[in-house]
């Protein structure tokens, strides 16, 4: 089931989202249902777990284990359709708020921190996959753990300080490592002097002030393509 | 500041909510309503785990959104409110004539339901209560982040999935 | 290696890190500095696509994958990024602004193409419809099999046509450009800070205290560059 977790999204689609992607991570549970693969139980499960569903890829190890512990115990089917559509938003949630906008950025500001400091690719590379893939995997089979010892009443594990205070204490790590790795890595990558970086990151900052008064209206990514392309233009056409 | 959104979205607390729209509006509290949460022990409880600690989070059934969005209003923080299904959020406009928009930020497949946006998946049911609301000169869009482009009733109720 | 197998080559490993963004794993090989990394190393020259992996990861810095929202998909990105850098190369004028629209321009295809693969799983989701309502573990199995098979393939269609497009006007762009060397290195890694940035004033602004981390780090970094030799 571990193995298979590892590509819960594989069937990502915007009908069912990640519910076929469920059933697949925990088909090797259910076929202890009374019956085996050949029983009625088995079907009706395949069934209920394949239909819509979503959470955070990681977050849902926990939904997974709780599904299979309350299939295996045979749950009012009821009730086990209320855990699914009660449980996609806030296992979403979690792990929005752990992985994607704290651990994830906080190991990537690490790598840019670390590539300022002058280390070579490969440990670049090998630090950010291995410290970020540690919490992820833990993640994962924590999830997995926590959600089959609990079963349906497993929202006391989602409590844990890690959930509860995780993300603010890796959110100020992140503003703290992203403070110091930004001047480290331009320094590096621009190949310029402090008064270049300098001036770089001021003229950065203000930029990115600006982007935040837009409230999130502005994907700066996308804006930042037609501002490289006018830049572009410019540095063949200027004389 | 008082409420700066009102949702439908059917995954309710999520991270579309406490990020999406959480960071940049720096949201201090949501008010979440819906009649069977609001008589369940255990779900309240799971949604309170999806919520920031920081982030006050009020469960209401839709008469007492109502009778309560006077003390929302008078809230010096911005927030948000919620509902997981459309009905619900036309009975709450019919109750509460300061809602002036209303965002479809989530409504995904299940039968009867047709797709509009990758987002939104409609029923015939959900269409005429969205022209009600629409009907009392609130604005309906559909725009699951801020960055997205937001998409009128009339352009969403032509859609069809694309 | 020849061009056509390099070419091969590259398209392979920007398919895998493209289906590492979703479908499997989310080790995060797709992100900039490793799938960078790896394109450009893929060409013998890693140093380069580090080089504009990092710079890409700042706009990464921004991206929440949330749900069906759509966002850019820095798999095939960064692979394309990495080989444009190293087609350019790493010392002239114009060659990183480019590198980075190539790769910007790439994330754009990729979240374009994941909205079509993601609408196709559900086509055929919907043709397995009964099969899947009657609890056959064979149609879950081929659904996923799917999914995953048209991902892969989506990943390597997004990295073959970045490269195309990148190939055609590089040493176009290239030879007609202008502007010296500082600039043209400066004003990219600029947008990137700012974009970086804004993620990262975002995330502060939302918690207490952040804003003096982020002070405090802004201080140790520049204190490091002021030492440094």
């Amino acid at each position: 089931m571990l193995a298979r977790l590892l590509t819960l999204q594989g069937s990502y689609n915007y009908e069912t989202m990640i519910g076929n992607g469920l059933a697949f991570a925990m088909e090797p549970a259910l076929r202890l249902l009374p019956g085996g693969r050949n029983g009625a139980a088995y079907r009706d499960a395949i069934a209920r777990q394949s239909r819509y569903f979503n959470a955070h890829p990681y977050l849902a190890a926990v939904a997974v284990g709780a599904l299979a512990r309350a299939e295996l115990s045979l749950e009012d089917p009821a009730r086990i359709e209320r855990f699914r559509t009660a449980s996609c938003g806030p296992l979403g949630s979690v792990g929005d708020r752990l992985v994607w906008a704290a651990w994830l950025p906080a190991c990537s500001a690490t790598a840019l921190a670390a590539f300022g400091l002058g280390l070579s690719w490969q440990a670049v590379v090998l630090l950010f996959l291995l410290v970020y893939n540690a919490g992820h995997v833990a993640l994962r089979v924590w999830g997995l753990y926590a959600g089959w010892t609990h079963g349906l009443a497993v929202a006391s594990a989602l409590g844990a300080p890690l959930f509860r205070q995780g993300p603010s204490v890796l959110t100020r790590a992140l503003a703290g490592i992203a403070g110091a790795a930004i001047p480290l890595m331009v320094a590096r990558a621009a190949g310029t002097r402090p008064l270049g970086v300098a001036i770089i990151v001021a003229v950065g900052a203000a930029g990115g002030l600006a982007l935040v008064q837009l409230e999130g209206r502005v994907a700066g990514w996308r804006a930042a393509i037609w501002v490289l392309t006018a830049f572009i233009t410019a540095g063949v056409l200027v004389r | 500041m008082a409420i700066e959104l009102y949702r439908v979205d059917d995954r309710l607390i999520h991270g579309q909510v406490v990020i999406g729209w959480g960071h940049p509006l720096a949201l201090r509290f949501i008010v979440l309503v819906d009649d069977n949460v609001a008589g369940s022990d255990w779900e309240r409880e799971l949604y309170r785990m999806g919520t920031p600690p920081e982030v006050d989070l009020y469960f209401e059934t839709t008469e007492s959104a109502v009778a309560r969005m006077p003390e929302f209003a008078a809230r010096p923080d911005p927030g948000l409110l919620l509902t997981a299904d459309v009905a619900t959020m036309s009975r709450l406009c019919d109750g509460c004539t300061a809602i002036r928009e209303v965002n479809i930020g989530g409504l995904h497949h299940r039968a009867g339901r047709s797709p509009c946006l990758p987002y939104v998946f409609l029923s015939a049911e959900d269409e005429v209560a969205l022209k009600s609301i629409a009907a009392r000169g609130v604005r309906v869009i559909a725009q699951d982040l801020p960055a997205s482009d937001p998409v009128e009733l009339g352009d969403l109720l032509t859609k069809d999935g694309a | 290696m020849t061009g056509v197998a390099s070419f091969v080559l590259l398209v392979v490993v920007g398919a895998l890190c493209s289906l590492d963004t979703v479908s499997v794993a989310q080790a995060m090989v797709s992100r900039p500095i490793v799938s960078a990394t790896l394109g450009a190393a893929a060409l013998g020259r890693p140093w380069e696509g580090l080089v504009v992996g990092a710079v890409l990861e700042l706009f990464a810095l921004e991206t929440l994958p949330f749900g069906a929202s759509r966002y850019p998909e820095w798999g095939s990105a960064g692979v394309v990024a990495g080989a444009t850098f190293v087609a350019g190369g790493i010392d002239v004028p114009g060659s990183l602004a480019l590198a980075i629209l190539a790769g910007l321009g790439t994330a754009w295809i990729g979240s374009t193409s994941m909205v079509w693969h993601r609408k196709l799983v559900a086509k055929v989701a919907g043709d397995l419809r009964d099969d899947l309502a009657a609890g056959s573990a064979a149609a879950v199995t081929r659904l996923h099999i799917t999914g995953i098979a048209s991902d892969l393939w989506r990943g390597g269609v997004v990295t073959a046509t970045g490269l195309v497009a990148a190939v055609a006007v590089t040493s176009h762009i290239l030879e007609a450009w202008r502007l010296a060397y500082g600039p043209s290195v400066a004003v990219p890694v600029i947008v990137a800070v700012a974009v970086g940035m804004s993620a990262t004033f975002r995330a502060a602004k939302g918690t207490r205290g952040a804003g003096w981390f982020l002070l405090a780090g802004a201080a140790a970094g520049a204190g490091v560059l002021g030492v440094r030799p």
